[in-house]
């Protein structure tokens, strides 16, 4: 494969933050999975009358008072309120400092599935009901997808760069690849980077017309995704920065890596070289053999064809070398949350030494190098690699040690 | 505080020897598709600005919009399957591309690389054909048919570019509202910097919805008529749609080739303004920081630059705010001897992909020294007092340039483009 990039600049996770199905923080999603809950449950009947797939994993119950004013959090649509909530955890938890200076020299990278869904929906039904003139103009700005990023520097006084993608569900990995170019070329000190999306009903209809949702009850099934909704987030800072304060890292990054292949925006592409091709490019820029690698949190959806193309791409890599194997998403639904999350979760249990089982059941039978953890393990020695695929062929591996 | 960013010393990757130059642009306009149209229509300072027709506009304060009418355009690369199964945006953003590439004059198969990345700015992407589908859903309780949806994600742009080439690299959507492809070309130009890709397609396509139509009449910030940039009676913006694509490569790949360069991508910044999702930051300064942002990134002086293509959306507060921050950057010599334009009087303001046909302007004005003028300028402001490009073009020798982008918000972006 040819390669003139060079090995990555190594950077420190500090921080992490978690909104989800399954907790408000990283550390209660964290010890969620470890115990073996789910986050995905049933939608209420009622709500979703003529609509098949009735499984989502939504945010329950979500206090966004100690995060904004209650005011302020009424003029913010879903996924802006999760995001300004995980980037404070994940600043928090990095002990980040304050100050005008440091936050000009923070770099905000925020990918999204779906951002801006509610209110685009809540104002095309005023519109389309009666008149434009009745749509309401104050959900208008929520409903750009970098809406997020905008309140939480509002919020927070961020002014650094900032940016936000969208590649559906695997954003996650050019979203950190793009972080690591900002601190490596000296854009920034510190990226905080990650993911946030909010649940949609209208959406949810939309992708059940096209067949993309798992449906789970007594009449029927079908193999899908379950929609997710939250926010995850990484703080990632260099090296200097936090040995001038002496913070002990969560993870390193070691390498990240981002792979296409060609396919219309509502396929899954099914492309086990590219997702190899991630995962050698990510190895090479962690300037880590196959054999460093102790476990890996899958990007496995519950489409048994995606996990077959997973299966295949860890057997050219890493053939018969061990893997520990887990996944959040039989828990925490799919979106390009879900990926970051992956991540962020990936790098705390890397600080607690113990890896979660695998959330829901392998939709494949695995080879026995990949161990799929049934219940939770103590973490294996070696670097933890991270995948994540999106629909439209879009692939995703990241490293960290 | 010193608006100026300071870079600090982690700067280790960057490699003096990086050269990002531009050889390749496409565009599809308001003037119709082509480079070349664009380019006559900007230079001679007319204006794209008519009645919209794409759908009912009786209930809005403008009738106006530079709407690209496509009924006439031919895709014979496109099956009629491929035709129906991709939306305005993805149609005019491969249009782009495919003469983006072919001015470049790279072998296509260069695109299918892995080493090849997509890198596009898009927002509204398939919403107008989406829009159908809620039509049907809110109106009759229905579904739509499903193919309307399909390409409703912004990133279903770059999804269809990357299947037309094949591209088997890095492919990514960036959605900053109305900086979404300016930030794109800049992301762009550090991943060919940093070895991450050989050469890049990138830029934006976006196209008018009813969302968009209705939600600028609904914040009362269009002008009922052609919109006027930087002029004093400016009443508000004036929607426009298009696409336009760059490619980009190292300059040492690109004179390998002998390909014509049209000018260098120097550098770029991105800040946010943390001040309010719609309204600019009044003062300037937080505008002035991306400015800066992107001279310090490029190396270069403020006294180096010789002309700015501005957001200049026409709206009283943002171009007020933006002048503010011009003469915060450059001083006095911004009011008589920087030379500054906005193109949206002739091709309205194009959302996500406003950075992009900004830059392919930009960069054809350093090719061809003209600076292209501010259509509809009549009356100066004294609250914009810049040596504003009036209605007709204005020939000079352009080294140094740059394109500035604000956006809902708050998030800035400012590319430095330099003559090759």
């Amino acid at each position: 494969m040819p390669r003139s990039d060079r090995p990555m600049m190594p950077l420190a996770i500090t921080g992490v933050g978690c909104v989800s199905a399954l907790g408000h923080s990283a550390e209660e999603v964290l010890d969620a999975l470890e115990s073996g809950r789910s986050g995905i449950e049933p939608l209420p009947a009622d709500e979703m009358q003529g609509c098949e797939a009735r499984l989502a994993a939504r945010v329950n119950e979500f206090d966004s008072t100690a995060y904004l004013p209650a005011m302020r959090a009424r003029r913010l649509e879903r996924a802006s309120i999760f995001a300004v909530a995980a980037v404070q955890q994940a600043l928090r938890h990095g002990d980040f400092p304050d100050g005008d200076e440091r936050h000009e020299r923070l770099g905000l990278v925020l990918g999204t599935s779906s951002a801006g869904s509610v209110p685009l929906t809540t104002f095309l039904a005023a519109a389309f009901e009666s008149s434009p003139r009745d749509a309401p103009p104050s959900e208008f700005p929520n409903t750009v997808a970098n809406a997020p990023a905008g309140h939480v520097s509002i919020e927070l006084g961020l002014r650094g760069p900032s940016t936000t993608f969208t590649q559906k569900q695997s954003v996650v990995a050019p979203a950190l690849l793009y972080s690591q170019l900002m601190i490596g070329s000296g854009r920034c000190d510190a990226v905080v980077v990650g993911a946030t999306d909010e649940w949609c009903e209208v959406y949810q209809r939309g992708y059940e017309q096209l067949k993309a949702l798992r449906i789970q009850n007594g009449r029927a099934s079908r193999e899908g995704i379950v929609l997710a909704e939250g926010a995850a987030t990484l703080l990632l800072e260099s090296e200097v920065l936090i040995a001038r304060r002496s913070t002990r890292p969560l993870a390193r990054l070691l390498g990240v890596a981002a792979t296409s292949s060609p396919g219309p925006p509502h396929h899954w592409v099914n492309d086990p070289d590219a997702l190899a091709r991630a995962i050698d490019q990510a190895l090479h820029r962690a300037a880590l053999a196959p054999a460093d690698v102790g476990s890996v949190w899958l990007g496995a959806n519950g489409i048994s064809s995606l996990e077959s193309m997973e299966a295949k791409a860890i057997a050219r890599i890493f053939s018969d070398h061990p893997l520990a194997a887990t996944g959040v998403k039989g828990a925490l639904g799919e979106a390009a949350v879900s990926g970051a999350a992956s991540v962020a979760l990936a790098a705390l249990a890397r600080r607690r030494g113990r890896l979660p089982a695998f959330a829901g059941t392998p939709a494949i039978e695995w080879p026995p190098s990949v161990r799929v953890l049934k219940s939770p393990s103590a973490l294996p020695a070696g670097a933890t690699l991270v995948l994540t695929y999106g629909a439209g062929g879009t692939f995703g591996a990241v490293l960290l040690g | 505080m010193d608006p100026k960013l300071h870079r600090s010393d982690t700067d280790v990757n960057r490699r003096s020897s990086d050269d990002i130059v531009v050889t390749g642009i496409g565009v599809v306009s308001a003037f119709g598709i082509g480079r070349e149209v664009y380019w006559k229509g900007l230079s001679e300072g007319r204006s794209a600005i008519r009645e919209l027709e794409l759908f009912d506009t009786t209930d809005h304060r403008t009738k106006l919009a530079a709407w690209i009418d496509d009924r006439e355009f031919e895709y014979p690369f496109l099956s009629p399957l491929q035709r129906r199964r991709t939306s305005r945006a993805d149609r005019f953003a491969l249009l782009a591309a495919r003469e983006a590439v072919a001015d470049s004059g790279v072998d296509p198969s260069m695109l299918a690389s892995e080493r090849a990345a997509i890198v596009l700015g898009s927002g509204a992407s398939g919403l107008f054909e989406a829009e159908e589908w809620f039509k049907e859903w809110i109106r009759r309780g229905r579904a739509g048919r499903p193919s309307r949806l399909i390409n409703h994600f912004s990133d279903a742009v770059a999804d269809h570019v990357a299947q037309h080439f094949g591209s088997q690299g890095i492919r990514l959507t960036v959605v900053t509202a109305c900086s979404s492809s300016a930030a794109a070309i800049g992301q762009a130009g550090d991943l060919l910097r940093s070895g991450l890709a050989d050469i890049v397609a990138t830029g934006g396509s976006d196209v008018l919805a009813e969302l968009t139509y209705a939600g600028f009449n609904a914040l009362r910030v269009v002008d009922p008529e052609p919109c006027r940039p930087f002029d004093r009676n400016r009443n508000g913006l004036t929607l426009g749609e298009g696409a336009a694509i760059l490619i980009l490569e190292r300059r040492e790949s690109a004179e390998h080739r002998g390909a014509r360069i049209y000018c260098r991508l120097a550098g770029y910044g991105l800040t946010a303004d943390a001040h309010h999702m719609t309204a600019p930051e009044p003062s300037g300064r937080a505008a002035a920081r991306t400015i800066f942002a992107a001279l310090e990134d490029s190396g270069l002086e403020p006294a180096a630059v010789d002309y700015v293509n501005a957001h200049g959306t026409a709206t009283v507060h943002n171009d007020r705010a933006e002048a503010a921050a011009l003469l915060l950057a450059f001083g006095e010599r911004a009011k008589r001897h920087l030379a500054v334009s906005s193109i949206k009087g002739a091709v309205g303001h194009c959302l996500c992909s406003a950075g992009g046909m900004e830059a392919a302007a930009t960069a054809l004005a350093i090719e061809r020294s003209c600076a292209p003028p501010t259509v509809n300028y009549q009356t100066p402001d004294p609250e914009c007092d810049l040596d504003v490009v009036p209605n007709h073009s204005r020939p000079m020798q352009i080294n140094v340039a740059l394109s500035t982008s604000f956006a809902f918000g708050g998030n800035s972006a400012c590319l430095a483009l330099t003559a090759p």
